[in-house]
């Protein structure tokens, strides 16, 4: 962990609405690679179905009305690098959907959905939160 | 026969705990003919209730609790038309101009049309005889009396209260020897003795959380009794009298009778000018017959129905907007007129082939709705502009939040006493739209929820979920304005919290009433253009947004890209799947883009067909080949409402304006025997346009399948423009771009994070420094200067101190300097510090030692 730059990340995270030195991210960055994460910019260039690990700050959940009635939770995360967009299906929401609902920096793990020419997302099979992802590391 | 003439719904906000359905549906149970809606100084309920009730085959009576400057109160009937017009006329000066009371010489002087009830237990009739005031309260009475005649009632009530049947006894007394007749009330409030503890909750929330003086009734019996229940607590002759005042009603509302503003003299004629004085300007010269005939067309519909004067006045607003610099669009169906285009612009319907029958048609009877979206930033200046040039004939809308489950939970918990840290545990992960019956469902259902501690909380379950559909208070809609000069005389107002006069009746009411609005809209991404704008002028580059190619392959790039932060309407993460999807190459692809990602198109599943048809991956088939001209542009998929007119219009022989009815129809639920009708009607005009009946079948069957879906191709196109626009500035000036969204306050679905961190990503961005910051994000070099607006505890006086002193006495040389000369506050330094915003000044080392 980057200490320099979480004491960064913490002290805009305090006084400002945005980041501009830190991304809350980067203080992780390294501890991230090291265990295999994707950065939103890698993301593009995985092919449909590869399992990945990405990290994000959330930025939306949405979960709009569906045909079927069924609930799916579209995600939007932010890394260092860009926006990351996420899906979590109905029988993971049993185990993730309040870890996605009340933390501010989520990891994932789980396979890329490539929609279109360019249009990428992660069907969420694993959530985990820094805290344990830190105490993981620990 | 009996009936309850003292009734406070809902709408007399956060006291009464039903909503005019509710009161309908318990009276047309209990057997009763009729009923009356009597909430606190308003008619707000008034519209739904006597919907609800003609439905019911109930007579609705409509009224209010007319609040006094002593605190007591009258209780006033509409008895006529000329009642009504009054009692409107009461209401609008009683809050526009005391404050909510109402003045009584007022009332006392024009009574013509209205009955009064002397309130009961709240009127000063029988204040004055609890307190012992005998021949004061006989004199007001004979002050009433005076004025009303005999549609003068002492209302007389028997709560079970100790005293009650002794005042019944005097009111009685009194009323004979004044010659007044009596009738017996019961305040109602809540529905059953139950509710009572609802109706203490509600006041409740009046006292803790507004901090208002006000008493929940005493006991349970202010519930709607039936006949025999007030038989047991009230003389039969006053419950006789209800239906004496309930025959005395010769009043209803008209509904469904378009009233057309009439503002301006010789309207036909000034837009018929207009308009032609128009035409060449926007469409140059030679003038197409076609054109003309369709213009024409336009017209003699507007002007046969006197809706002149109402596109006069849009124009007016619009054009004063315009010249203020103010940038505005048409949005919905109105864009699809000819009319509006020469006005207002927006998109050509002749170009994008828009149906004006969309928008207005023989067949609809409803006044028109002409939406217009204005730089968020300078709405405020169009609403002044608009209510002063028609001052008294101009107001606006309202709406009337209801309760949803986290308020309800929120406010109730304060009102039990619970703290904000408990509160916040109860709340987490409560979905924003659940309403508050839902609430049980979602505990059991949502994944988010199971465990919550809000389970536990079983009487704040019970009275939250109780509150489901009560009206919290009186709001002003985003932007709907009438413009009427019967308004005074059909619509109760008030002030809004800005001050400005506010209908009583919502935006669902006002249509019923038939009155045309305005919607003077706010759109964030207009002030974040017209920012862009004024960003790409200071660097001396001249543009005219409104005159750019609609063909620019850098903008098409860019949307293809799906890198659409910021661009309006496409940046959500499904528009940017879709995106990638339809990879748009023109402006009806954008068109359809816009349209297909909407609840209908999806639902109906037209996305897939849509994508794989425009590149060449499933073959385009058409039901019948007459379609094809319709339905080529979307490869043969249904997507706009205006195809659907086509379509049926097509295959029936039939005008569009019967397609729009069939169209309407399908968005409706009609039940079984209704749609049989139509299709029977459907089928019956396709077999005399020649079809066979087989192709007829299929062709109802998918008509009707996509009909209710599609979307107003209309809206699509104005909205396209403002997609275009944007993306068109985002590919071409992205740094004014970011600037321009980072400094119009919330745009779009993202926070501003994520907006300044794409632009870090491309252009320098710096921290905010109180020698080069600015309140608002400026423009440094090639990069962005984060303003103090991004400091937590920074407001615009403080960032506007720091500037001035900065201006006046230069750049700050050190911390001390900037002590001295901008005095802060000791934890706002430390931020300041702390994020480096005092950074290279000297002593700012020495500071952090």
């Amino acid at each position: 962990m980057n200490t320099k730059q979480l004491r960064l990340a913490q002290l805009e995270e305090k006084h400002l609405t945005v980041n501009v030195r830190s991304h809350p991210l980067r203080p992780f960055r390294e501890d991230l690679n090291s265990k295999g994460f994707a950065t939103s910019r890698g993301l593009r260039h995985k092919r449909d179905g590869t399992r990945v690990k990405v990290a994000g700050r959330l930025i939306l959940v949405h979960t709009p009305p569906t045909r079927s009635g069924v609930r799916v939770m579209f995600i939007t995360a932010e890394d260092e690098w860009g926006l990351i967009d996420l899906v979590l299906f109905p029988k993971q929401q049993e185990l993730y959907a309040r870890t996605v609902l009340s933390e501010r920096i989520c990891l994932f793990e789980g396979l890329v959905r490539r929609v279109g020419q360019g249009g990428v997302s992660v069907v969420i099979e694993r959530v985990l939160c820094l805290e344990d992802f830190l105490r993981g590391l620990k | 026969m009996f009936f309850h003439l003292h009734v406070r719904s809902g709408f007399s906000f956060l006291f009464g705990t039903f909503t005019p359905k509710q009161l309908v549906d318990r009276v047309k149970a209990l057997g009763m003919r009729g009923v009356a809606l009597t909430d606190r100084a308003g008619l707000y309920g008034a519209v739904k209730f006597q919907c609800l009730a003609e439905k019911a085959r109930l007579k609705p009576v409509l009224g209010i609790e007319a609040p006094l400057s002593d605190g007591t109160i009258l209780v006033l009937l509409v008895r006529t038309e000329d009642g009504y017009r009054g009692l409107c006329r009461l209401i609008s000066l009683a809050h526009l101009r005391h404050d909510g009371l109402f003045p009584l010489d007022v009332i006392l002087e024009s009574p013509r049309g209205l009955i009064c009830l002397t309130g009961g237990r709240d009127g000063r009739i029988w204040h004055l005889l609890h307190s012992g005031q005998r021949r004061r309260a006989m004199e007001f009475l004979g002050e009433l009396r005076d004025a009303f005649g005999e549609d003068l009632f002492v209302e007389v009530q028997n709560h079970g209260l100790r005293g009650d049947v002794g005042m019944v006894r005097e009111l009685m007394d009194i009323s004979k020897r004044l010659g007044v007749k009596a009738v017996g009330t019961n305040s109602v409030t809540f529905l059953s003795r139950e509710d009572h503890r609802i109706h203490t909750a509600l006041v409740g929330i009046q006292q803790v959380i507004h901090h208002r003086r006000i008493c929940p009734v005493p006991t349970e019996e202010f519930y709607l009794k039936g006949e025999g229940e007030m038989r047991r607590v009230l003389p039969e002759e006053v419950l006789e009298t209800t239906e004496e005042v309930v025959e005395r009603i010769e009043f209803r509302l008209p509904l469904y009778r378009v009233h057309p503003p009439g503002i301006f003299e010789q309207a036909r004629e000034a837009l018929i000018k207009l308009c032609i004085r128009r035409l060449p300007r926007v469409y140059g010269r030679p003038l197409k017959a076609e054109l003309l005939r369709r213009l024409w067309r336009e017209l003699e519909l507007i002007t046969s129905r006197g809706f002149s004067s109402y596109f006069l006045v849009v124009h007016e607003i619009v054009e004063w907007a315009k010249a203020q610099g103010i940038r505005c669009s048409v949005r919905g169906s109105a864009a699809s007129s000819v009319v509006v285009h020469l006005l207002l612009d927006g998109p050509d319907p002749i170009e994008h082939d828009l149906l004006f029958e969309r928008f207005l048609n023989e067949a609809r009877f409803d006044p028109p709705d002409i939406d217009v979206d204005f730089d968020s930033e300078r709405r405020e200046e169009v609403i002044r502009f608009g209510l002063k040039r028609f001052d008294g004939q101009a107001a606006l809308v309202s709406t009337i939040p209801t309760f949803r489950a986290r308020s309800a939970i929120r406010e109730v918990a304060r009102t039990l006493g619970m703290d904000y840290g408990r509160i916040k545990e109860l709340t987490e992960c409560i979905p924003y739209h659940l309403l508050p019956s839902r609430i049980p469902q979602a505990l059991r259902e949502l994944p988010e929820l199971r465990g919550s501690p809000l389970a536990e909380e079983r009487e704040l379950l019970h009275i939250a979920s109780r509150l489901d559909g009560l009206p919290r208070q009186l709001s002003t809609h985003l932007g709907g304005m009438i413009v009427s000069k019967a308004l005074a005389e059909l619509v109760p107002l008030e002030p809004s919290p800005r001050g400005y006069p506010l209908s009583q009746y919502d935006k669902d009411d006002v249509e019923v009433l038939g009155l045309p609005k305005f919607d003077v809209l706010g759109l964030r991404m207009h002030t974040a253009i017209a920012k862009t704008l004024g960003y790409i002028e200071e660097q001396g580059i001249e543009l005219d947004l409104d005159r750019i190619p609609l063909d620019d392959p850098k903008t098409y790039k860019l949307l293809r890209s799906t890198e659409t932060v910021g661009v309006f309407q496409v940046e959500s993460p499904g528009q940017r799947q879709l995106l990638a999807r339809v990879r748009p190459e023109r402006f009806s692809d954008i068109i359809a883009e816009i349209s297909l990602f909407r609840p209908g198109p999806m639902q109906a599943e037209m996305i897939d067909p849509f994508v794989r048809r425009k590149h060449g991956k499933e073959p385009i088939c058409y039901l019948h080949p007459r379609l094809k001209p319709i339905l080529e542009e979307t490869y043969g998929v249904l997507i706009y409402q205006e195809q659907v007119l086509r379509v049926v219009s097509e295959l029936t022989g039939s005008g569009l304006d019967w397609a729009d009815v069939f169209r309407r129809s399908m968005t409706h639920d009609r039940g079984q025997e209704g749609m049989e009708k139509l299709k029977e009607e459907f089928i019956r005009r396709c077999l005399e346009k020649g079809l066979g009946r087989e192709l007829a079948e299929e062709a109802f069957r998918q008509v009707s399948a996509f009909a209710a879906y599609g979307f107003c191709k209309a809206h699509a196109a104005s909205f396209a423009y403002i997609t275009y626009q944007s993306a068109y500035l985002k590919a071409h000036y992205p740094l004014e771009f970011y600037l321009g969204l980072l400094n119009a306050g919330q745009v779009g679905s993202y926070p501003k994070s994520v907006i300044l961190n794409e632009a870090g990503r491309r252009f320098p961005v710096y921290p905010p420094h109180v020698n080069h910051s600015c309140y608002n994000y400026t423009m440094e070099g090639r990069g962005i200067r984060v303003g103090l607006c991004a400091v937590r505890g920074i407001g615009p006086k403080m960032a506007q101190r720091i500037v001035i002193q900065r201006r006046k006495g230069g750049l700050f040389r050190s911390v001390q300097d900037f002590r001295e000369r901008v005095r802060v506050a000791d934890r706002l330094f430390k931020a300041l510090w702390e994020i480096g915003a005092l950074k290279d000044l000297e002593g700012y080392e020495h500071e952090a030692a």
